[in-house]
C-alpha cells in the first residue's frame, strides 16, 4: 500500500497501517540508532521508543520524506542517550574483548550469504572497524556521514533530518570522512584487502 | 585485538591541500559540485598529485561506509496497542477489567470506611451530649435540691453531683471495650474528655442556681420542677440510652471492620491483577 495512504489511516488511528510503517522503516531506525549509539540494547531502545514516539505525533509530520522525519526522531533520542552518557559515564563505548559482546558487535545478520569464509571474516573485521571509527568521530560528524553514507541519503534529505544548512552537511561530511580515513589507516591490512577490490572497481 | 586501540584521530591533510579542497574533493564524489565547480576541480587535480591521492583515499573511504548493508533491526518494534496509548476492545480486556472493577471496589470501600467512621465519631460525640443532659437532668434533682437548701447546706452539693459523675465513667468504662478494635479507643477518649466537661459544667449551675437573690421562692419553684419533670426524663433517658445506642454503635463498627476488610482485600487483588496483565 501507498506510504501515504498508510500515513493518513495512521493519522486516524489505524495502528495496524502505522506498524506496517514500523515494518518498512525498522532497520533503517535501528540502524541509525546502532551506528549513533554503538550498542544493540540502546539502539532498540531508542527504535522502539523511535516509534511510540512517531505514533504519538504523526499529526506533527508536514509531509515530504517520512524516512527523514522517523529518522529525525531516533536521531534526537540518540542525542539525549548520549548526553545521558556523558553526565553517566559508566560503560566505555568502545566493545569489550568478551564473548558475548563479540555477538552482539557481529551480529549474523551483518554477513552478506554469499561470502565465502574469509570474506565473510574479513567483512566482519571491516564492519566492526567502521563501527569503531563511527564512534571516534563526533556525534555532529557521525550524524552526517551516517545519513549519507550508511543511510544513503542526499545532501537534502540529510540536512533535512539534521536539521542544518546544506552548507553544514557539506562540511561535515568531508572532516567526517577524513577522520574516518585517519581512523581507518590503523586497519591497514583489513584497507590493503579493501583497496585491491576498490582498485578493481575502478579498472 | 587491533579494532580496540584507539587510534589517533585527526584530518591530517597532505601539503598543499587545504580543508576546502577536501570539501570540494568529498562534494566531488556525491557528485554534489556545480558544472564549472567540477571543471576547476578536475584542472587542478591533473596537475596536483596531492590532491590525487586524498582524492583515492576520500574514495575508498566512502566506498568502506557505502558498503555496510543496514543492520537488519533484532526484533519487530511493531506497536502493541497498549505502547501506543490506544484502547482497543477485547484485547487484554478481562484483565484489566478486572482491575478496574477491583480498583473500584476498593475505592468506594475506602469511601464508606470513611463515611462510617466519621459518622461513628460523630455519633460518640453526640452520645456524651445526650449523656450529660440526662445527667444534668438527673443532677436538677440534688440542685433542686441543693438550691432549696440555700447556701445553708453547701457540703451537700458536691456529694450529690459526685455521685452520678461517679456513675457515669463506669458506663463508659463497661462500654468502652465492648466493640473491638484500636479505632475505638479514640471514641472512648473522647467520651472520657467530653464527660470531663459535662461533669465541670454542672458544678457551675450551682452557683447560678445560687445566685437568684429569693431563695424561698426558687425553693418552691425549684422541687416542684424538679420533682414534676426532671426525674422521669432522666429515667427515661438513662433506660433509653443504653440498649438504643450501643446496638447501633456495635453495627457501625462491625461495618467498619467489614469495610476496612474489603477496602484492603480488594486492593491488594486489584495489584495482583495488574502485576498479572504486566507480568
Amino acid at each position: 500500500m501507498d506510504e501515504t495512504v498508510l500515513i493518513h489511516a495512521a493519522l486516524q488511528g489505524d495502528l495496524e497501517a502505522f506498524n506496517r510503517l514500523v515494518l518498512a522503516y525498522q532497520d533503517r531506525v535501528y540502524s541509525q540508532a546502532y551506528r549513533m549509539l554503538g550498542e544493540a540494547e540502546a539502539a532498540e531502545d531508542a527504535a522502539q521508543e523511535a516509534f511510540i514516539s512517531a505514533f504519538r505525533n504523526l499529526g506533527a509530520y508536514r509531509g515530504g520524506s517520512f524516512r527523514a522525519w522517523l529518522l529525525r526522531i531516533v536521531t534526537n533520542l540518540c542525542y539525549d542517550e548520549l548526553r545521558r552518557r556523558q553526565r553517566r559515564p559508566t560503560a566505555p563505548l568502545e566493545p569489550l574483548a568478551q564473548e558475548d559482546d563479540e555477538e552482539i558487535e557481529s551480529p549474523r545478520w551483518l554477513a552478506d550469504p554469499g561470502l565465502t569464509p574469509e570474506q565473510e571474516v574479513e567483512q566482519q573485521e571491516l564492519g566492526r572497524a567502521l563501527q569503531h571509527c563511527l564512534e571516534e568521530l563526533p556525534s555532529d560528524f557521525r550524524l552526517v556521514v551516517v545519513l549519507v553514507d550508511i543511510q544513503g541519503m542526499d545532501y537534502e534529505e540529510a540536512a533535512t533530518t539534521a536539521g542544518v544548512p546544506l552548507g553544514t552537511i557539506k562540511s561535515r561530511l568531508a572532516r567526517a570522512r577524513l577522520r574516518m580515513r585517519e581512523c581507518l589507516r590503523g586497519f591497514g591490512e583489513l584497507l590493503g584487502g579493501m583497496g585491491r577490490l576498490e582498485g578493481e572497481r575502478q579498472r | 585485538m587491533k579494532w580496540f586501540q584507539r587510534q589517533q584521530i585527526d584530518s591530517k591533510l597532505p601539503n598543499g591541500v587545504s580543508e576546502r579542497d577536501a570539501e570540494l574533493l568529498s562534494a566531488y564524489l556525491d557528485g554534489q559540485l556545480s558544472q564549472r565547480e567540477q571543471q576547476q576541480l578536475e584542472q587542478r587535480l591533473e596537475r596536483t598529485p596531492a590532491l590525487q591521492t586524498l582524492l583515492a583515499e576520500l574514495r575508498l573511504t566512502r566506498t568502506l561506509l557505502r558498503s555496510q548493508p543496514l543492520l537488519r533491526a533484532p526484533r519487530n518494534f511493531t506497536l502493541t496497542p497498549q505502547m501506543a496509548g490506544v484502547r482497543v476492545p477485547g484485547l487484554r480486556q478481562p484483565r484489566s477489567s478486572a482491575f478496574s472493577a477491583l480498583r473500584l471496589a476498593s475505592v468506594l470501600a475506602t469511601i464508606f470506611f470513611v463515611i462510617v467512621l466519621v459518622g461513628d465519631l460523630y455519633a460518640s460525640r453526640l452520645q456524651p451530649a445526650m449523656m450529660p443532659a440526662a445527667d444534668a437532668a438527673q443532677q436538677a434533682i440534688p440542685f433542686g435540691k441543693g438550691g432549696g437548701g440555700g447556701g445553708g447546706e453547701p457540703e451537700s452539693l458536691p456529694g450529690s453531683v459526685e455521685a452520678p459523675a461517679e456513675v457515669q465513667p463506669e458506663a463508659m468504662a463497661t462500654e468502652a471495650p465492648i466493640p473491638t478494635g484500636a479505632p475505638v479507643a479514640a471514641p472512648a477518649a473522647t467520651q472520657a474528655r467530653e464527660f470531663n466537661i459535662a461533669q465541670a459544667t454542672p458544678t457551675e449551675e450551682p452557683i447560678l442556681g445560687l445566685a437568684p437573690p429569693a431563695p424561698a421562692e426558687a425553693q418552691k419553684v425549684a422541687p416542684t420542677e424538679a420533682m414534676a419533670l426532671p426525674p422521669p426524663e432522666g429515667e427515661a433517658v438513662q433506660q433509653a440510652a443504653p440498649p438504643t445506642v450501643s446496638p447501633v454503635r456495635w453495627l457501625l463498627r462491625a461495618l467498619l471492620i467489614l469495610l476496612g476488610l474489603l477496602a484492603v482485600g480488594t486492593g491488594a487483588a486489584a495489584f495482583l491483577a495488574r502485576k498479572r496483565a504486566w507480568g
